[in-house]
Parts: C-alpha cells; structure tokens; sequence
C-alpha cells in the first residue's frame, strides 16, 4: 500500500464516482443549511439530487470501473481483521477494507436519511416530504424526529472519513488529490484498474434520474 | 356595594380557576388537542395533493379544523407553563405576554374560518391552496413565537 517514490500513477476513480463524491459533499452541508434557514423548498431539491446521485452510485458500485465496485471494496469481517492485523499482503489500488466499510456506512446513512425525509412533515403543515401522504401524521412527525437526529450520524461518519484523509496527509499520502484527479501513485508493478466505458455512466445516469424523478413527484406521474 | 362585590366574586372565580388547573391534566390535554390539530391539517394538505381531490372531505376536514382552532385559547390556562414541571414545549412568554399569543390565535381561527368558507364552495386546489398556506403561516406564527423547538 506504501507510496514508492518514482512508482507511476493509475487510474483509480473515474470522472463519474469523482463527480458523485464532490456533489454529495457539497449537498450535504447544503441540505443542513437550508433546513435550519427556512428553505425547504431548495431543501428538497437539494435531496432530490441526492437521492439521485445515490441511486446513481449503487448502480455504479455494480457496473462501474473496478476501484469504484462494491465487489472490488467491500471485505467481510474477516478481510478486515486480516488487514488491521497487516496480513492482507498486497491490495489493489483504492479503499481498504476498513474504508469500503466507511463508504458503505455513509452511504446508507444518506439512503436511510433520504428515505425518512421522503416521508416526514412539518409541525405546520407547510412543508412535507413527495411520500408523507402515504402515513399518518403521527408517524411522519416520528420519522421527521429521525430525520433531525440522523444527521449527526451523517456529521460524525463524515468526521470519521476526513480524520482518515488526515492520517494519510500526514503520512505523506494525498487522498484528496486522488478524488480531485482520479489518479493514484502505485507501485510500478501494480495493474491499472480496468475502467467503465461513459456510455455505461449515461445509462446508469438516466435510470437513477428516472427514479428519482417518479419518487419526488410521489410515485405518480 | 354591589359591583365591587360582583368583582370580589369574579376574583375569587379566577383564583379559584387558576387552582383547579392541574397541568398534569392541562399540558397534555392540549398536547392532544395539538395533535389533532396537525392530523386535522395533514388530512386537508394529503387532499389537495391527491390526484382526484375529494369536496366532501376536505369540506369535512376544514370545518373540523376551524372548530379546533377556536378552542386553541383555552388550551393555554394559566399555571399550564413551564415553571409547572410538567414537560411542555409551550414558552412562559405565552402568560406574560397573553394580547400577542391570543392574536396569534385569533389569526389561526381567522384563516381555518377564511379555509373552512372556501371548502364550501369550491374543491379546487388552485382556490384552497392559498387557504391553507394562510393557515400553515398562522400556525407557524405562533410555534416561531410561543413553542421551543426541540426536535
Ligand atoms: C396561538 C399559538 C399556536 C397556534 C396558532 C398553533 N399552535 Fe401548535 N402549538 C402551540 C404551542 C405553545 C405548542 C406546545 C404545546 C405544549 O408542548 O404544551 C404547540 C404544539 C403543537 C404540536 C405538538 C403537539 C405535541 O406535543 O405532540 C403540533 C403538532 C401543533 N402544535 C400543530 C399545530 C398546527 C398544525 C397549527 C396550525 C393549524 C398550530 N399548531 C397552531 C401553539 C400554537
């Protein structure tokens, strides 16, 4: 895993999974800061776009380029303990098993985040989420409650993944060049990652929009 | 003689009032009533938003709301604050300022009257929308004001 000096860079996150990775960090905090200034109108656009870059992202963790799988990263019990213990050996290029478990930790806090904001209302009767009409009020008031609570998992999941980003800096490891230019030193006997032709991002793009779209507009057309 | 004694009487019906509050049953009596309030309002707002808005309904539903907005007032009896120790979101401003919380309930009635007329006549979204915004801005008014925000 160690950075040789004069070992070439690969091709690790492709232009999608950069993509999703920068809008999702800035929409979050976007989402937080027009729910506590009174702009739920943006509010829920903001988790639209969510809900569809997420959605893109689970399809992409299926049929995208290698580093950005889901089969590629996520390790059971057992393949994390081996690499905590340092007996993994030689890893490709990307998350190790511990970090898939921190990318897939946040990203079904943000699926679990989005769903509950699907369904929750307002004391005021103003504001509701696309579903809240398939509930009742007492249940959507119970869910929005979650709603509120769960974004400080989300915060400390997220504190969580920049405290790693740091302890590699400070190791001389730059994990947010990487996510910048999707490029990674890696030893020079390490294989490139086979990467996603676009054409599959734009289909995968164009289902998680749909979807997206039929759920903001309450499963109706 | 006779109208001080009157005055005595109506102080004496006052403190005698204010003792028979007892905010473990005052705070969430209204708490219900609050309640039913929302589930009243949320039935209207999954109304306008359905794809085949139902009159009856919503005329039911908004009649049924104006007679809960005008018993919003005496949801509120004095010694039902939170100095009471019992939990409430309601703020001790609603006692010590009573003129501006009752015109905010005077307001939430005006606009479930305003919404109730409206249903009456007419099931149309594009008319009653802006009949229940009015409403969802009153019942705002007032939680900015007189109700802390916890969760
Ligand atoms: C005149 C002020 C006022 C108006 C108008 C008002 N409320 Fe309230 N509401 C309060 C206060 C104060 C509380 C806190 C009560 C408590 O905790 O004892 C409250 C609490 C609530 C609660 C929480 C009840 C609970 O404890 O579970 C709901 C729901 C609610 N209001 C809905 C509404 C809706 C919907 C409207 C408009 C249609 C509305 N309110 C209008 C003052 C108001």
């Amino acid at each position: 895993m160690a950075a040789e000096e004069g070992s070439a860079p690969v091709r690790l996150w492709d232009a999608p999974t950069r993509l999703v990775h920068w809008a999702m960090a800035l929409l979050i905090p976007y989402s937080w800061w027009t729910a506590t200034h009174d702009q739920l109108e943006r509010h829920r656009l903001s988790g639209y776009i969510l809900l569809g870059l997420l959605l893109f992202r689970l399809i992409w963790g299926a049929i995208g380029s290698g580093p950005s799988r889901f089969a590629t990263f996520v390790r059971g019990p057992g393949g994390v303990v081996r690499y905590l213990r340092g007996e993994s050996g030689a890893a490709p290029p990307g998350h190790n098993p511990l970090g898939g478990w921190s990318v897939l930790a946040m990203l079904a806090a943000l699926a679990a985040q989005i769903g509950l904001g699907l369904f929750a209302v307002d004391e005021d009767g103003l504001e509701s989420g696309p579903l809240s009409y398939l509930i009742d009020f007492d249940t959507a008031r119970w869910l929005a409650g979650i709603h509120h609570k769960l974004f400080w998992v989300i915060v400390a999941l997220v504190a969580l993944h920049i405290g790693a980003i740091l302890f590699y800096l400070a190791r001389g490891r730059n994990l947010t060049a990487a996510m910048v230019t999707g490029r990674m030193r890696a030893g020079a006997d390490t294989e490139a990652p086979a990467m996603a032709p676009l054409w599959r991002a734009a289909l995968a793009a164009t289902i998680a929009a749909a979807i997206a779209w039929f759920v903001a507009s309450g499963l109706r057309f | 003689m006779r109208q001080i004694s009157f005055a005595a009487l109506l102080a004496a019906g006052a403190i005698l009032l204010a003792a028979a509050v007892d905010p473990h049953v005052a705070i969430p009596a209204r708490q219900m009533g609050m309640k039913q309030v929302g589930r009243t309002f949320k039935g209207i707002n999954d109304q306008l938003h359905a794809a085949a808005p139902d009159a009856k309904a919503l005329k039911e539903g908004t009649e049924q709301l104006d007679k809960l907005a005008k018993q919003v007032p005496g949801w509120f009896p004095a010694g039902s604050g939170p100095d009471s120790g019992v939990k409430t979101s309601a703020k001790a401003s609603i006692w010590t300022e009573p003129a501006d919380f009752h015109a905010k309930a005077v307001a939430l009635a005006a606009a479930t009257h305003a919404l109730a007329e409206g249903a009456k006549h007419s099931g149309d979204p594009a008319v009653l929308t802006p009949l229940v915004r009015q409403v969802g801005g009153a019942c705002k008014a007032c939680h900015t004001t007189y109700k802390t925000q916890d969760s």
